[in-house]
């Protein structure tokens, strides 16, 4: 036998690369040739989508697609950790294509810098192999799940809020459910807490995100035991996890089911009653003569302090708050009566004008309808656009958040 | 009767403001019992009652399914989470 003959089942170049997860049983040489030969979209380059796509690209999937329209900013970074400073205002789904190329020059990065809708989402999903919904909104879930069950293409799901992160494998079989088959109708769009509102912590989105990357290279390398059919709970304040085995298929799911009714993309945002963003809407519950604008309240305080009402939750009130704001919550103003609302907002039966205040002017609207049936004999009226205009308009030195 | 752990995930913990409590439910019960109870107990749960899963010992609850629940029967209350 020559000494120049030698039977491999990998590159030199791979092996040395990737050996340390070669060696792992079950994984080993075929479930990296697998994942070479694998493409995956993800589809949201945010705090989910940065770990993903950081573990796969590291790990040496084949095409790695990622779908956003948005840029880089400030209050990204504490989760998003595969940004950079100098990355502010930059694409994200290019800035992420990026570091992965600087990380693994191997990794054929497809950059999708557009936002996701019903007449672009069969084209790009079409050519990938296994979907990642890394998204911040329900109107982008369900277009992603209709999506990858129209071109058969399973979806690893993540989501994240709060200490709270969730994670399935939704069309993965024939017994797999899809998204559609759990919540067939979509929430209220007043139910629906967003990373905006309700904040999220970088460890919790990281943890999530890491198991989705797991989870494409299980169905990518074709071990079994994925999360498909189970829903992984991750309670990151409790330092807990729960497992919970999920329904079959639905045979009459509007989807995936028996007798589909849905056979292409529909409109998600008509469907939800929601935008396919996570981005907060203003709402106009007040008529005009409710509402003053920020310079008005600054020239009536300027002259007299002023009984000034803030509805937001106490963390965010301790961020920052002008001096004479009485933290009552928009919970609060639901809950508690006349008489324990005057005590706490110090009114008397001499006082005539009351002002609300919370972070972007919806709760303050929001209270203003609630606090008016309360205490009639006062006139409450809301500061438009909250904290965030008078940071814009008054005091730019006033703490964005 | 029997005295069952109930869980709340997510926003049913928003809402409730606990993450878990006892709450009593007959021996022999069903999801449709089971659904009807908890949201008379926890009104404030309505506002998420189109998408809230239930789970039965970590077992997705089905419309019509039928429970012997036992001391240590978990019950959990699971909406969506959509953030990320």
């Amino acid at each position: 036998m020559s000494d120049n003959d030698w039977v491999a089942g990998i590159s030199k170049k791979d092996a040395g690369r990737y050996s340390r997860q070669l060696l792992v049983d079950d994984f080993g040489v075929s479930g990296q040739k697998n994942l070479k030969n694998s493409r995956v979209l993800i589809v949201g380059a945010g705090g989910l989508g940065c770990p993903v796509a950081t573990y796969l690209g590291a790990a040496g999937v084949g095409t790695l697609g990622i779908i956003d329209y948005d840029h880089i900013s400030l209050d990204n970074l504490h989760r998003q950790v595969a940004y950079k400073e100098a990355q502010i205002g930059h694409s994200k789904a290019k800035g992420l294509a990026d570091n992965i190329k600087l990380q693994n020059s191997d990794v054929n990065t497809v950059v999708h810098n557009v936002s996701l809708d019903s007449s672009n989402a069969m084209d790009i999903f079409k050519n990938y192999d296994i979907v990642c919904d890394c998204t911040d909104n329900v109107a982008t879930r369900y277009l992603i799940n209709d999506v990858c069950v129209l071109l058969n293409i399973p979806l690893v799901s993540g989501s994240a809020l709060r200490w709270d992160g969730q994670i399935s494998v939704y069309h993965y079989g024939p017994e797999c459910p899809c998204y559609r088959c759990l919540f067939p109708s979509p929430p209220d769009p007043n139910s629906v807490t967003n990373c905006n509102e309700g904040g999220v912590l970088g460890p919790i989105v990281g943890t999530i995100g890491s198991m989705q990357a797991l989870e494409v290279m299980k169905i990518a390398a074709n071990v079994d035991s994925t999360l498909a059919g189970k829903l992984l709970l991750f309670d990151g304040r409790e330092g807990k996890s729960r497992t919970i085995r999920l329904r079959k298929r639905d045979t009459k799911c509007a989807v995936c089911g028996d007798n589909p009714t849905i056979t292409a993309p529909v409109d998600y945002v008509l469907f939800c009653g929601a935008g396919a963003h996570d981005k907060i809407e203003n709402l106009k519950l007040l008529e005009p003569t409710d509402r003053l604008n920020v310079e008005e309240y600054r020239d009536i305080r300027g002259a007299q302090k002023q009984f000034l009402l803030d509805t937001r939750p106490p963390v965010e009130f301790e961020i920052a708050h002008l001096p004479e704001a009485i933290n009552i919550t928009l919970n609060e103003c639901r809950s508690l009566t006349p008489h324990d609302l005057s005590s706490r907002l110090e009114v008397d039966s001499n006082t005539s004008d009351v002002y609300v205040i919370c972070h972007r002017g919806n709760d303050s609207q929001r209270a203003v309808l609630l606090l008016r049936e309360k205490l009639n004999s006062i006139r409450f009226r809301d500061i438009i656009g909250g904290y965030e205009e008078w940071a814009l308009k008054i005091n730019d030195k006033f703490p964005l958040y | 009767m029997i005295c069952v752990k109930v869980l709340f995930f997510g926003e049913a913990f928003q809402l409730v403001g606990k993450r878990e409590e006892s709450v009593e439910f007959p021996n022999e019960t069903d999801y449709e019992e089971i659904r009807r109870i908890v949201l008379e107990k926890y009104p404030s749960l309505s506002k998420i009652e189109k998408v809230m899963m239930l789970a039965v010992d970590q077992e997705y609850a089905n419309p019509g399914d039928r429970f012997e629940l036992e001391r240590f029967t978990e019950i959990a209350v699971i909406p969506p989470l959509s953030g990320g």
